[in-house]
């Protein structure tokens, strides 16, 4: 025990010195003095161009947090740091997680998308996604920069660009401790593509008017000028009267350790069926850690994500103290050092910590799920259906990459696609959108935001009607691809077609809740859901709403050895007691002879005096 | 180390009984006693006991030394299942058969009654090791310790089966 602390401190020590050398001496901010103060943040603000933006300055211009921040932070070095790096080619990936989902109900679309080489999850572009659109599309619950900052090279996506602005690294959303920073306002502000207003409209120390969106290509940000329609409001900041202070300097509650809420807005997860109070938050928010006391960075802002391994592939010298063995051997923190009374060590060879420790309590069938980045949580004006797409599903065991079992969210790609050398490309909404709207009609589409109900008639149509261009037009839905093959619609296996899972370690359940604690039968019973629940199989298409997949297909484990392995337990208490009366039995036996051996050396000694 | 200890655990007793079996003079021929019927249904509990014993040093070695691998899946379902078994015959038999066993000076060496003595003494560490680790009794580093007590006392148990079991045919051949 002493020695793992003295193991950790040491290892805390040499990252701290190896972080320490690489701070750049240009950058102030990102070399700490060691003090454990917060710096105050009294500072000038800066517009895109470096130009110091006082009350009086014309026109009036959002701060730049590329300027502004970047003055004492490195930005381009931030720039690589992992949620920010997506689009970089040469990123390590990690362990897959959670994608963006493109999701258009009319078009019967759901589908993973990332920038990130994850198995499983399409690339943008493959659905016809510049990272221009994707911004737009899920720029709400993004921190900035990554697709934001790329220069495009469609002429239409530079005009517009140019009236937009970037989406630079919004500094604040993660840092900024100001009670009045309203994250909401980002999303809104992306929607008007007003990138360059984003970050500033989530202050509290100014207001964001007026739509980029709707600005004509000539317009220039630079040289507003009113409209006549009344409808063109111009986009532009105002400034609150008191927000500047001496030498026009304005004050951001920035902070290095970042509030929880702060997290939450992009990463809040929502049970279908349950009140947001009745959930209990996870037991390390509980005990007063944060979020950031596991998950830490240093300047370059290469965060751990905390996974079992990922210091193979992070550069973060804490990757392979922050994970939940690390801490929860070492007592890092105060980590409680698990006992694991009564649980046959195979289990930690078998399954992952957050398998008995993480996620709701499985039951006997999966749950639906919402996320802040699936679903806009916390965005204005988000559709609060329990039915509205993506439909995630959870806790899915499965088996990790690892070897290991755990637990997992879930969806079920659903897309049009063509289908070419056993490759699946998918075919942009916009193109498959007016098709199927033209065989459904309108009335289909649920108010809700859930899945049309398309029939297997009307699939047949859309493939008719999608031209071969390049490759055979298919479906997928429900785990399968689905052909038009001599009039009828034909279901196969494909690759493309298997759900995608990405692993969950949140919200993590105090000890004894966890599964194994009550009694072995939490798993191991013949009706246990860790094994034996069923795992809804999300599709668009009537005939199939209702189909199921029993948890197990997900854990490559032979479901008669497992179900026999249940049954096992039905007879251990017996075992227990026969293996308890043998040895109390055989001992008594022991004991009386070495009692006979005892008087018979008693005796002998006896005689001989 | 386990299955390094295993290997030359099994090799070394089983060339030991082969050698002895050869060296040692005998009219080898089995000799068939008159029995009543309970004596029958006494000589039926050994046979068992050497069937499970069989079955689980099978179910547990073959996974070992030759998949390499630990005792997991079926097998170990089938050690389960053959392990109370082997438990109560093994009881069986040290109630019925202590009464012989126990040492006299007529008999040197004793090397038939130390052998059933050490199974007795090992019996009772390999039945509890496994069943403790059945309650939540031990934590992580407790259940390991039980496991490793478990394979090494049965090692040593079936090595020390075998030897005894030589004992008796060599007894039963008036070797």
């Amino acid at each position: 025990m002493r020695k793992g602390l003295l193991y950790t401190a040491i290892l805390f020590y040499a990252a701290s010195i190896s972080i320490a050398a690489d701070a750049d001496p240009n950058f102030p901010g990102d070399h700490s003095d060691g003090s454990r103060a917060v710096p105050v943040h009294l500072i000038p603000l800066l517009d895109e161009e470096g130009d110091k933006i006082t009350p009086d300055t014309e026109p009036l211009l959002p701060f730049s947090t590329r300027q502004t921040c970047g003055a004492c932070h490195d930005y381009n070095k931030i720039s690589h740091g992992w949620h920010f790096n997506a689009v970089e080619p040469n990123a390590a990936p990690g362990r897959g997680g959670q994608p963006w989902i493109l999701v258009d109900a009319a078009s019967a679309t759901q589908i993973p998308l990332s920038y990130r080489n994850w198995p499983g999850v399409f690339r943008p572009e493959q659905l016809g996604l510049t990272p221009w659109k994707f911004v737009q599309h899920f720029g709400r619950q993004m921190p900035g920069g990554g697709p934001g900052e790329i220069d495009s090279n469609n002429p239409d996506e530079i005009t517009r660009g140019f009236i937009s602005g970037k989406l630079e690294i919004n500094c604040l959303a993660c840092h900024d401790a100001d009670s009045a920073h309203n994250p909401a306002e980002y999303g809104d502000q992306i929607i008007r593509q007003n990138f360059r207003w984003a970050a500033a409209a989530t202050s509290g120390l100014t207001s964001v008017s007026g739509s980029a969106r709707n600005m004509p290509n000539n317009y220039d940000p630079f040289m507003p000028h009113p409209f006549d329609d009344p409808k063109l409001i111009p986009p532009s900041v105002t400034y609150l009267k008191d927000a500047f202070y001496h030498k026009n300097q304005v004050f951001f509650d920035i902070v290095r350790k970042v509030p929880v809420e702060r997290c939450y807005f992009c990463h809040s997860n929502f049970d279908m069926g349950k009140e947001k109070w009745t959930a209990d938050e996870d037991v390390h928010l509980a005990a007063g850690l944060t979020c950031v006391d596991c998950h830490r960075n240093g300047p370059e802002h290469n965060i751990t994500r905390g996974y079992e391994g990922e210091a193979t592939v992070s550069k973060n010298p804490l990757a392979a103290a922050l994970s939940c063995e690390s801490c929860h051997s070492n007592g890092l923190l105060g980590a409680p050092i698990p006992k694991h009374s009564g649980i046959p060590p195979t289990h930690f060879d078998k399954l992952t910590c957050t398998a008995c420790h993480s996620g709701p309590w499985p039951d006997a069938k999966t749950i639906r799920t919402k996320t802040s980045r699936a679903h806009g949580l916390g965005t204005y004006n988000v559709n609060k259906s329990d039915d509205v797409l993506p439909h995630i599903i959870y806790p899915v065991f499965a088996k990790q990459e690892n070897g290991k079992i755990g637990p997992h969210k879930l969806i079920w790609p659903a897309f049009f696609a063509y289908l070419k050398d056993q490759k699946v490309a998918p075919i942009p909404i916009e193109v498959v959108k007016p098709i199927v709207g033209e065989i459904t009609g309108d009335k289909n589409i649920s108010p809700s935001g859930d899945w049309p109900n398309l029939t297997s008639e009307q699939i047949k149509k859309v493939l008719e009607l999608l031209k071969p261009a390049e490759g055979e037009a298919v479906y997928i839905c429900g785990g399968k691809l689905y052909r038009h093959d001599k009039d009828r619609l034909v279901a196969t296996e494909h690759n493309s077609a298997k759900p995608y899972l990405w692993p969950i370690a949140h919200d993590v359940r105090p000890a004894a809740q966890s599964l194994g604690a009550r009694q072995c039968q939490d798993c191991h019973s013949t009706n246990a859901p860790f094994f034996f629940a069923d795992v809804e199989i999300d599709t668009p298409l009537a005939s199939e709403k209702d189909a199921t997949k029993k948890m197990i297909e997900f854990q490559e484990l032979n479901p008669a050895y497992t179900k026999l392995l249940a049954i096992s337990f039905i007879f251990r208490p017996y075992l227990k007691v026969i293996a308890i009366c043998s040895s109390v039995i055989l001992a008594a036996v022991l004991l009386l002879y070495a009692f006979k051996a005892l008087a018979y050396i008693i005796r002998i000694l006896a005689e001989k005096d | 180390m386990f299955r390094t200890t295993s290997i030359i655990g099994f090799v070394a007793t089983l060339l030991g009984v082969a050698i002895c079996y050869a060296a040692l003079p005998g009219n080898r021929q089995w000799r068939i006693k008159k029995s009543e019927p309970w004596n029958a249904i006494r000589r039926l509990i050994y046979p068992l006991a050497l069937l499970c014993f069989l079955a689980m040093v099978i179910t547990s070695f073959y996974p070992l030394l030759v998949l390499k691998e630990s005792i997991h899946g079926y097998w170990l379902i089938l050690h389960a299942v053959f392990a109370p078994v082997f438990a109560i015959c093994l009881v069986c038999l040290v109630v019925m058969w202590a009464g012989n066993c126990s040492f006299n000076k007529n008999d040197w060496p004793p090397l038939q009654k130390i052998c059933f003595w050490l199974i007795v003494i090992l019996a009772i560490p390999v039945i509890l090791s496994i069943v403790l680790s059945m309650f939540s009794f031990f934590g992580t580093k407790g259940q390991e310790f039980l496991l490793q007590l478990h394979r090494y006392s049965a090692l040593l148990l079936a090595l020390i089966v075998i030897v005894h079991t030589y004992l008796i045919i060599c007894t039963k051949m008036g070797k």
